[in-house]
C-alpha cells in the first residue's frame, strides 16, 4: 500500500510502525501499523481522539518510546533503536514541542538557560546569550525577560519558549504534539500564526498533531486521521475536508461546529454511538465497526487495509474498495 | 547582535523567601534557633574567657541551686550547670546536623537512582529499604554502635553514623516518590528529546525540583534525630554530654528524697526550645515552598 505514500526524498518516513505496551490485563496496541512520509517543507496533520495513539507516534519517532516493530527513517537513515550516543547528533535535525506549556519547562531554570540547554548539550557552549536573544526575538518574546522563570510567563509565552528551545539546533523536522490545545482560543491563533511564519522563514517540515480538525485545517498540506492506533484516512487537506472517504472522518468533520447559527441548526450531525473498544481487546475485523453507522457483515470478518481509492486519497474502509 | 539588558526574574526561591518572611511563627522559630546555636557555641567560650573553668570540679559546691554566681546551679561535682547545658547543646545540635546531612545525602542519591531507573533495580532497592524499615530502629542503632570498637565508641562518630543510617530510609522513599512523578513530566521528556544524558537529567532537571520537599523534610529530621539521641542517652548509649543525657540524669535526681529541679528544668527548656523552633521552621518552609499557596 505504501507505494505512492512513502516516496523517495522524504525527510521523515515511518513504515509499519507498531508500538505495543504489555500490561497486566493484556497488550495495549497504542500504534498498530502506521505508515506515512513527510516531504521537505510539508505539514502533515495527524488527527484523532484521545487515546488513538497519535502522541505515541511522535514519541516513538523521537525515541522516547521504543517501537515494537517498524522502521523510522530520518533523511533515509534508520533511527529506531539507536543508542543514545549515536542518536544525539541526529536529534539536532528533529525536535519536538509538547502539549502542556506548564509542564514542559523546568520551573527551576531561567528561560535563558532553558533555551541555551540545546547548545550546551550539543556543542558544550555556554556563551550563548546572543543566540538566546535572537531565538526569543524570532518567537516573539522580549529578550529582556530572559532571566525570568517560567512561572512568570503566560501559557502562550511559555509555549513560545518551548518553541525557541526546539528551534535552537535548527532542526529540519518539528513534531508538534498538540502545541495549541492547552491555550486560550485567542492565543491559539497567535501561536498558529507564529508556527506558520517560522515554517516559511526556515523551510521547516511539521508533523502537526491535534484532536481538533479545525486547527489542523489551517496548518496542514495533508491530513492523516487515526483511529485506535491505525491511520484510517490520509489525503491532502482540501480533499479530506471536501470529500471525506472514511465514515470516521465524516463523523469527526460533522462534530466541528459551524460559526453560523442558522447553518449550525440546520446541518445534520453524525453522532457516533457505541463505545471505544477496551484498549486491550483483541480486535477482529475493522476496528471502527463497533461505532460505524455503515458497518456490514464483512467489517466484522476482515480488517480493511489503507488503500488509495483515488489518486492521493487513502482510506481503510471496505466501502471504498473497488471490486 | 547585541543582547538587551536582562531584567532579573523572581526565582521560586525568592518567591518562597517572600512568603516565609510573612510567616511570623517561622521567623520567630528561625531567630530562636539562631539564638540557641549562638549561645551554645559562644557561651562556653565566653565563660572560659571570664575565668570559669568548666571542666574543673568543686566537690564542696555540689548540687547548689541557681544563684547569681551560678545561674543554672551546679551539678553533683560542683561544675557550673550553665556550662554543662551549653556544652551538651553543642553536641546535640551537631548530632542533629550531621545525622541529617548523612541521611539526606544517602537518601537523595538512593531514592533518585531507584526512582529514575525504575523497573527491577527500583524493586530491589526499595525492598531493601522496606526490610530495613521492618527492623526496630533501636535494634538497628544498637547493632551499628556495636560494630564500632570500644575506642571509637567514645567519640560521637558511631552515633552520627547510626542515626544517619536509620533516618535515610524515609528520605529515600520521599525522593523516590518525587522522582517517579517528575521523570514523566514533559520538561524531562523535552530534555531527553534534546539528547541530554541521564546525569544531566537527574542533576539539572529532576533533583532541583525535589529540593523543596527535601529541605522541609530535613528541617523536620533534625529535631527527630535530637530526640532519638536523647532516647539513646536514657539507655546509656548516647554520645557523651548531650541534652538527652542531662535530662535523663536530671530525671534521676528529682524524686521525693532529693529535688535538684534545675538539673531537669534547664536542659529540658533548651531541648524544647530547639525542637519547637525547628518544627516551626519546617512548617513555614513547607508552606513557603509549596507553589499552591502562592499569595
Amino acid at each position: 500500500m505504501s507505494g505512492a505514500n512513502v516516496q523517495a526524498g522524504a525527510v521523515l518516513a515511518v513504515t509499519h510502525l507498531k508500538v505495543h505496551f504489555p500490561t497486566k490485563r493484556g497488550t495495549v496496541k497504542a500504534v498498530d501499523g502506521v505508515d506515512f512520509a513527510l516531504q521537505p517543507g510539508e505539514t502533515l496533520g495527524l488527527v484523532g481522539e484521545s487515546g488513538c495513539g497519535k502522541s505515541t507516534v511522535a514519541r516513538s519517532i523521537v525515541g522516547l518510546v521504543r517501537p515494537t516493530s517498524g522502521r523510522i527513517e530520518l533523511n533515509g537513515q534508520e533511527i529506531q533503536g539507536l543508542s543514545a550516543d549515536v542518536m544525539r547528533p541526529l536529534r539536532a535535525q528533529m525536535q519536538m514541542v509538547f502539549q502542556d506549556p506548564y509542564a514542559s519547562l523546568n520551573p527551576r531554570m531561567t528561560v535563558a538557560s532553558i533555551i541555551a540547554e540545546p547548545f550546551l548539550i550539543h556543542h558544550g557552549r555556554r556563551d550563548t546569550d546572543p543566540e538566546v536573544c535572537e531565538l526569543m526575538r524570532q518567537v516573539g518574546l522580549d529578550a529582556s525577560m530572559r532571566r525570568r522563570y517560567p512561572h512568570e510567563f503566560s501559557g502562550g509565552q511559555r509555549q513560545r519558549v518551548g518553541l525557541a528551545r526546539a528551534l535552537a539546533l535548527n532542526p529540519a523536522v518539528m513534531l508538534l504534539d498538540e502545541p495549541v490545545s492547552a491555550l486560550d482560543v485567542s492565543v491559539q491563533a497567535q501561536v498558529m500564526n507564529l508556527l506558520d511564519e517560522l515554517k516559511r522563514e526556515r523551510g521547516l517540515t511539521y508533523l502537526f498533531i491535534a484532536h481538533n480538525l479545525a486547527v489542523v485545517r489551517h496548518m496542514s498540506d495533508r491530513v492523516a486521521v487515526m483511529y485506535l492506533g491505525r491511520i484510517v484516512e490520509l489525503a491532502d487537506r482540501d480533499t479530506i475536508y471536501r470529500a471525506p472517504a472514511h465514515p470516521y472522518t465524516r463523523a469527526l468533520l460533522s462534530a466541528v461546529p459551524v460559526p453560523d447559527p442558522v447553518i449550525e441548526r440546520r446541518r445534520e450531525r453524525i453522532r457516533l454511538v457505541g463505545e471505544l473498544p477496551s484498549p486491550t481487546a483483541e480486535i477482529r475485523g475493522c476496528p471502527f465497526r463497533t461505532r460505524c453507522p455503515e458497518a456490514f457483515e464483512r467489517c466484522a470478518q476482515e480488517a480493511p487495509a489503507l488503500q488509495e481509492h483515488q489518486p492521493g486519497q487513502f482510506s481503510a474502509c471496505h466501502l471504498n474498495e473497488q471490486a | 547582535m547585541t543582547a538587551p539588558v536582562a531584567e532579573k526574574g523572581t526565582s521560586l526561591w525568592a518567591d518562597a523567601w517572600r512568603r516565609l518572611r510573612r510567616n511570623h511563627f517561622a521567623i520567630a522559630g528561625t531567630l530562636m534557633l539562631g539564638l540557641v546555636i549562638l549561645t551554645c557555641f559562644m557561651g562556653p567560650w565566653l565563660m572560659e574567657l571570664l575565668g570559669h573553668d568548666l571542666e574543673r570540679t568543686y566537690p564542696e559546691r555540689a548540687n547548689l541551686p541557681p544563684s547569681f554566681s551560678d545561674w543554672f546551679g551546679t551539678d553533683e561535682l560542683g561544675r557550673s550547670y550553665l556550662g554543662r547545658v551549653l556544652i551538651g547543646g553543642q553536641m546535640s545540635l551537631l548530632i542533629g546536623l550531621v545525622a541529617t546531612v548523612t541521611s539526606v545525602v544517602l537518601g537523595v542519591c538512593y531514592g533518585a537512582i531507584a526512582g529514575y531507573y525504575g523497573g527491577k533495580l527500583d524493586e530491589v532497592l526499595m525492598r531493601l529499604v522496606d526490610f530495613l524499615y521492618g527492623i526496630p530502629y533501636m535494634f538497628l542503632v544498637i547493632l551499628i554502635m556495636l560494630m564500632f570498637s570500644d575506642a571509637a565508641r567514645d567519640s560521637p562518630l558511631p552515633i552520627f553514623f547510626a542515626l544517619g543510617m536509620v533516618q535515610w530510609l524515609t528520605t529515600a522513599r520521599i525522593v523516590r516518590g518525587q522522582v517517579l512523578t517528575l521523570r514523566h513530566q514533559e520538561f524531562v521528556l523535552a530534555a531527553r528529546v534534546l539528547g541530554a544524558g541521564d546525569m544531566r537529567i537527574i542533576f539539572r532537571h529532576i533533583l532541583p525540583n525535589t529540593l523543596g520537599v527535601v529541605v522541609v523534610y530535613a528541617t523536620l529530621t533534625v529535631p527527630a534525630v535530637i530526640l532519638l539521641e536523647s532516647f539513646l542517652a536514657f539507655l546509656g548509649l548516647g554520645a557523651g554530654v548531650t541534652w538527652g543525657l542531662l535530662v535523663s540524669e536530671g530525671l534521676s535526681v528529682v524524686n521525693p528524697v532529693q529535688s535538684y529541679w534545675w538539673r531537669l528544668l534547664f536542659p529540658s527548656i533548651f531541648l524544647a526550645l530547639t525542637l519547637f523552633s525547628l518544627n516551626f521552621m519546617g512548617d513555614g518552609l513547607r508552606d513557603a515552598l509549596d507553589p499552591r499557596t502562592r499569595r
